[in-house]
C-alpha cells in the first residue's frame, strides 16, 4: 500500500496537474481609471578596492581601507490616472544607501507628465518626461535630451526633464510603412531643468528638438535635430535593421555644434575648448538556435578623452595624495568631465546571454564585456539571473574592472565587486 | 464494364481531390478569429511538480500581418509590449522606455512560450497547404511553413469536419523532430458569432512533464487604425484597451 501510495505521487510529480475547471475571467482586466505598479529592491554589495588607484585617492583620501560593504535599497512606484482621452501618467524613485563614507537617500520625480490622445495618430504630453531616443544598447549618442545610461545597467530607468512634446504617426502602404514626426521643447530657467544647462548662467532658452521616424524598406531610421539653446545644435541619425530571422544590425551618428570640452593644461590649470564633434555607434544583436543573445558595440565618444589626456588627470590625482595643493584641481578637473562615466573616446561592449541553459526555467546566465579599446582596459561582468518565483527577480553579479595603472578601468577605486539585488514587483 | 468501373472510382474520387486545402484553411482562420480583433487570454506554464506560473496578456490584430500584445500580469511583466508588422518585431521594456528592434525569433519572456505562442498571425499567411487526407470525421492538413521565419517548420493538423474547427496540431522542426503538440479544447461561444475552442494545450517531447495552457478569455472584432501597430503608438498600447 506505502508502495502504491509512493507511485502515485511519483505519477502525481511528473504528470503537472490541470485543473479540470481551468476558467479565465477576462473583465478582471478591464482597463481602470487608475492603475499602478511598482518594485521594492535590495542590494548588498561588497567591493575590493585598488588602493593606488586615482579613483581611490578620490573617493577614499587618506584613508586606508581594502574592502567596503554596501546595502541600498529602491523602491519605484509608476501609475496613470485617466478620464477619457487624457491622463496623468508618473514614476516615482526612492533610494538609499549605507557605504563607509555614510548613509544616504534620495527620492525623486521620474516621471510626471499630463498626456492627452487626441486620436491613434496624434498625441500631447506636458510635463516631467524620459524620453529614449537611440538605437544603441549601451550607448546612444543621438539621445540629446535624456542623462546618459550606464552601460554596465542599460535598463535601468532615469529622471527625465520637463518638456512638452508633441507626436503625430502615420501608417502608410508600400516602402515606406510608418512615418511619424515628435517634437519637443525642453525649456530651461533659472529654476527649471538645471541639469539639461539651465541655471544662473545659461538660463532662458526653449531648447526645440525634433525627430522624424521612418520604417523605409524595414529598416527604421531616425533623423533627429536640436538648433543651438543651452547647448550647442545637434543633428543625428540612427537606424536598425533584421538580416535574417536571427541578425539585427543597428547605428547611430551624432554631430554636435560649439560643444565645450574641460582639458588640463601643463600647469594642472583648466581650459575650455569650443568645438564641433562627431560621435557615431555601430552595434549587432544576434540569436542562436540554442537561445545564445549576443549583442556587440563599437562606440566613438567624440567629446571624450584622449588616453594621454586621461593619464594626466589620473597623475595629477594621485599627486595630490601626497600634495594638498593639488587636490582641488584635481577635484574640479573630476567634476567637469575627466570623472564621468565613458569619459574616454574608443569603447566596445559584448553581451552573451544564454536563456534557461541545460533546462533550468527562468534562469539566464550572462557575462558583459565593457571595453576602452585605446587603452585596452576593460570591466567584466558575470551575471546570474533568475525569475522562477512571480514576480521576484534575483540576481547575482561579479565585477572586475582589469588592467595596469594609468588606464580608464585600471584606475577605477573597485577592482572587484559582488552584488546580490533582489527585486519584488507588484 | 472496365468504363463503368473507371467512371464509378471517379465518382467517388473526385470529392476527396476536390478539397482545397488552402480553402480549407481560411475557412479555419475565420472561424478561429476575426481578421481584425481584441483578444485577452491567460497563458498557464505548469512544471512537473505543479508549480505555475502564470501570463495575462491582451493582443490587438489587424488583417494579415499586423499584430501587437500588452502583458497586464504577473506585476513583474506588465506593460511590456511586442509589436509585429510582417517580419519586423520590437520590444519594449517600460523601465528601458523605447522599443527595441528583436530577432522574430527572440522570446520575450522567459518560461516555454515563444512568439510564435504570443504573436502567431493566421495559419494561412504563415503556412501553406501541401496535403489534405480526410477520414469521415477529422481532415488532416499537411502544413509547410512559408518562409523560415516561422518557427515551425512543419505542422500536421487535425480538423473536425463538422465544425472546420481545429483539435490537435503537431509542430515539427526542419529536421522532422517533433517539437510540441497542441490540442484544442471546450469550445465557447464568444458572441459575434465565433463559437470556437477556449482552452489550447501544450506539450513538448522536449521539455516533458511540462504544460503549458493558453486560454482564451474574450475575442471581439474591432476596428483598429493603422497607426496603433506602430512604435510611436506602441508605449501607449495599454490605453487601446
Amino acid at each position: 500500500m506505502t508502495r502504491l501510495a509512493a507511485l502515485a505521487l511519483a505519477g502525481l510529480a511528473i504528470v503537472p496537474s490541470v485543473r479540470a475547471d481551468e476558467s479565465f475571467d477576462a473583465a478582471a482586466y478591464d482597463k481602470k481609471a487608475f492603475e499602478w505598479t511598482g518594485f521594492v529592491e535590495v542590494r548588498p554589495e561588497r567591493q575590493w578596492l585598488r588602493q593606488d588607484s586615482a579613483g581611490y585617492v578620490l573617493q577614499y583620501p587618506g584613508e586606508v581601507r581594502r574592502t567596503a560593504n554596501r546595502l541600498g535599497g529602491a523602491a519605484e512606484l509608476s501609475g496613470v490616472l485617466r478620464h477619457q482621452s487624457l491622463s496623468f501618467n508618473f514614476t516615482g524613485h526612492a533610494s538609499w544607501i549605507d557605504e563607509p563614507r555614510g548613509s544616504d537617500d534620495d527620492s525623486r520625480m521620474y516621471e510626471a507628465y499630463g498626456a492627452w490622445r487626441i486620436d491613434e495618430r496624434n498625441n500631447i504630453e506636458v510635463g516631467k518626461r524620459a524620453l529614449r531616443w537611440g538605437k544603441g544598447y549601451a550607448w546612444s549618442p543621438v539621445a540629446f535630451l535624456e542623462r546618459p545610461k550606464d552601460p554596465t545597467d542599460p535598463e535601468l530607468a532615469r529622471e527625465g526633464f520637463m518638456m512638452a512634446t508633441g507626436a503625430w504617426v502615420r501608417s502608410f502602404d508600400g516602402p515606406v510603412k510608418t512615418l511619424s514626426v515628435t517634437a519637443a521643447v525642453v525649456p530651461t530657467t533659472s529654476g527649471l531643468n538645471k541639469d539639461f544647462g539651465g541655471g544662473a548662467t545659461n538660463a532662458g532658452h526653449t531648447n526645440p528638438a525634433v525627430k522624424v521616424y521612418g520604417l523605409v524598406y524595414d529598416t527604421d531610421i531616425d533623423l533627429i535635430w536640436a538648433p543651438r539653446g543651452s547647448r550647442g545644435s545637434r543633428a543625428g541619425l540612427d537606424f536598425s535593421r533584421n538580416l535574417g530571422s536571427q541578425f539585427e544590425v543597428h547605428g547611430e551618428w551624432a554631430r554636435v555644434s560649439d560643444a565645450p570640452r574641460v582639458t588640463l593644461t601643463s600647469t594642472n590649470a583648466l581650459q575650455t575648448e569650443t568645438q564641433a564633434y562627431s560621435s557615431a555607434l555601430i552595434g549587432a544583436r544576434y540569436l542562436s538556435e540554442r537561445d545564445t543573445t549576443v549583442i556587440v558595440e563599437f562606440y566613438r565618444n567624440g567629446t571624450g578623452y584622449t588616453t594621454d589626456e586621461l593619464g594626466a588627470f589620473y597623475d595629477l590625482v594621485r599627486a595630490s595624495a601626497t600634495n594638498p595643493a593639488l587636490a582641488q584641481a584635481a577635484a574640479r578637473a573630476g567634476a567637469q568631465g575627466y570623472n564621468r562615466p565613458n569619459a574616454a573616446q574608443r569603447y566596445a561592449y559584448v553581451r552573451v546571454s544564454q536563456k534557461e541553459p541545460f533546462d533550468i526555467l527562468d534562469f539566464t546566465p550572462s557575462v558583459t564585456l565593457i571595453a576602452n579599446t585605446s587603452d585596452h582596459s576593460w570591466s567584466l561582468i558575470p551575471e546570474l539571473l533568475y525569475t522562477g518565483v512571480k514576480n521576484v527577480e534575483l540576481r547575482a553579479r561579479l565585477a572586475l574592472n582589469k588592467s595596469d595603472g594609468g588606464t580608464e578601468f585600471g584606475e577605477r577605486v573597485v577592482r572587484s565587486r559582488v552584488e546580490l539585488r533582489a527585486r519584488l514587483f507588484f | 464494364m472496365k468504363k463503368l468501373i473507371s467512371l464509378l472510382w471517379l465518382l467517388f474520387a473526385a470529392p476527396a481531390f476536390a478539397i482545397d486545402g488552402a480553402a480549407l484553411l481560411k475557412q479555419l482562420d475565420r472561424k478561429m478569429e476575426p481578421e481584425t480583433y481584441e483578444m485577452v487570454r491567460k497563458l498557464v506554464n505548469i512544471e512537473p511538480d505543479g508549480t505555475r506560473k502564470e501570463f495575462v496578456l491582451y493582443s490587438v490584430k489587424k488583417g494579415s500581418d499586423k499584430i501587437a500584445a500588452l502583458f497586464l500580469d504577473p506585476a513583474s511583466e506588465r506593460d511590456r509590449a511586442t509589436l509585429r508588422l510582417g517580419d519586423n518585431m520590437w520590444l519594449y521594456i517600460p523601465n528601458v522606455g523605447k522599443p527595441v528592434r528583436i530577432t522574430s525569433l527572440q522570446s520575450v519572456t522567459g518560461g516555454i512560450f515563444n512568439n510564435a505562442d504570443i504573436l502567431a498571425l493566421e495559419f494561412s499567411v504563415e503556412y501553406a497547404v501541401e496535403k489534405v487526407d480526410e477520414d469521415a470525421s477529422v481532415y488532416t492538413l499537411a502544413l509547410k511553413a512559408r518562409t523560415g521565419d516561422v518557427a515551425y517548420d512543419r505542422l500536421t493538423m487535425k480538423v473536425d469536419k463538422k465544425t472546420t474547427l481545429p483539435m490537435s496540431i503537431e509542430c515539427y522542426a526542419a529536421s522532422g523532430l517533433l517539437i510540441k503538440t497542441l490540442t484544442y479544447k471546450d469550445i465557447k461561444d464568444f458572441g459575434g458569432g465565433l463559437k470556437r475552442p477556449a482552452t489550447l494545450e501544450t506539450e513538448s517531447p522536449l521539455h516533458k512533464g511540462y504544460k503549458s495552457l493558453m486560454l482564451y478569455g474574450s475575442i471581439k472584432a474591432r476596428k483598429v487604425p493603422d497607426e496603433a501597430f506602430t512604435l510611436e503608438y506602441l508605449p501607449r498600447l495599454k490605453e487601446l484597451r
